[in-house]
């Protein structure tokens, strides 16, 4: 049976480097996949994902209540993402209005919807693409959300149905239809 | 028939995040209404796929993993030596190295110098080695991480 966050990070704290490895088997997709949609940007993303973890494996210890690991952990994900996206933000709305984001995606990957819904996402405004990552795919409740992105829950709650309801604008009709 | 409201039903419904007797509400409207009914099977297959749009790709996930641990590898503590023992291996180090001067100096004051021949075999490896057999065995005490 699995460790809890606390009890992995208990043990880091007393040496065991193997705890770290199981936090970081946890949590690297979830974190990785936050940070590419909110980059829109592979390779900033890997960069990103690498401070996020050197930055966990530095300052864990400077956590109070680590039972909220997983919130603190999204927190600095966020937190790194928005500020590379504040840098480039000029870039990234030209990329927007070329419609040329990021990478250029793999051709067999451009016919999968998937991929399209990928687009999608990473197309909607900012915040609503922030809350749409955090609660569709990581499956944070709108008071985890709240505090990592430093906002209230109603206005994380309100921001994801906007979301979802442009999503579904675009892919209704696709996504609609039996697999 | 009013049709129900994507914000206030439709989504709180497939998030589950309605109360027992607004989700059955929801639920017997759904049944009679095929407008609403298309409407949530379209954001449900939405919502479904999103976690799978939105996951990593394997090989981008094996490529961050590989640029963590070669950024990780720096971080690791390497072990440290208290000071208690750091004295002990000093003195040892110390120790040692007098017996080694008391060994070679009387060939060292001659010129040219001439050691025994049972010194003269001893290469610098082997000198060290001597030395080294002559250390206390160091308990090494992994540094707290984080602490």
């Amino acid at each position: 049976m699995s460790e809890s966050d606390e009890e992995y990070i208990a043990a880091f704290l007393r040496g065991d480097e193997l705890a770290f490895r199981e936090l970081l088997e946890r949590y690297q997709e979830p974190v990785l996949g936050l940070l590419q949609r909110m980059t829109r940007d592979r390779q900033a993303a890997e960069d990103l994902f690498q401070e996020v973890f050197l930055k966990v494996f530095r300052q864990v210890a400077s956590l109070r209540d680590r039972t909220r690991f997983r919130v603190w952990l999204f927190r600095i994900a966020v937190h790194q993402a928005r500020r590379f996206f504040e840098q480039h933000k000029r870039m990234a709305d030209m990329s927007v209005a070329d419609q040329s984001i990021g990478q250029e995606p793999d051709v067999v990957e451009r016919d999968d919807l998937l991929a399209r819904v990928r687009d999608a996402v990473e197309l909607l405004p900012e915040r609503q693409r922030e809350v749409v990552v955090l609660r569709a795919y990581q499956g944070l409740s709108y008071e985890e959300i709240a505090e990592a992105l430093g906002v209230t829950a109603e206005n994380a709650r309100a921001n994801f149905y906007q979301g979802m309801k442009k999503l579904k604008r675009d892919f209704g009709p696709e996504t609609g239809e039996p697999a | 028939m009013t049709h129900l409201d994507p914000d206030r039903d439709l989504l709180p419904f497939l998030f589950d995040e309605l109360e027992d007797d607004s989700r059955a509400r929801v639920a017997a409207h759904l049944r009679e209404c095929p407008s609403c009914a298309r409407e949530t099977a379209a954001l449900r297959a939405l919502a479904n796929a999103l976690p799978r749009a939105l996951a990593p790709t394997p090989d981008a996930m094996a490529s961050a993993r590989a640029r963590l641990e070669r950024s990780l590898a720096p971080q690791r503590p390497t072990p440290k030596i208290r000071s208690r023992d750091r004295f002990v291996l000093t003195s040892a180090t110390l120790a040692a190295a007098a017996i080694l001067i008391l060994l070679l100096r009387p060939h060292v004051d001659l010129a040219p110098p001439a050691l025994p021949a049972s010194l003269q075999a001893l290469d610098r490896q082997a000198i060290s080695r001597f030395i080294l057999d002559r250390l206390p065995r160091l308990p090494l005490v992994k540094e707290r991480t984080g602490a």
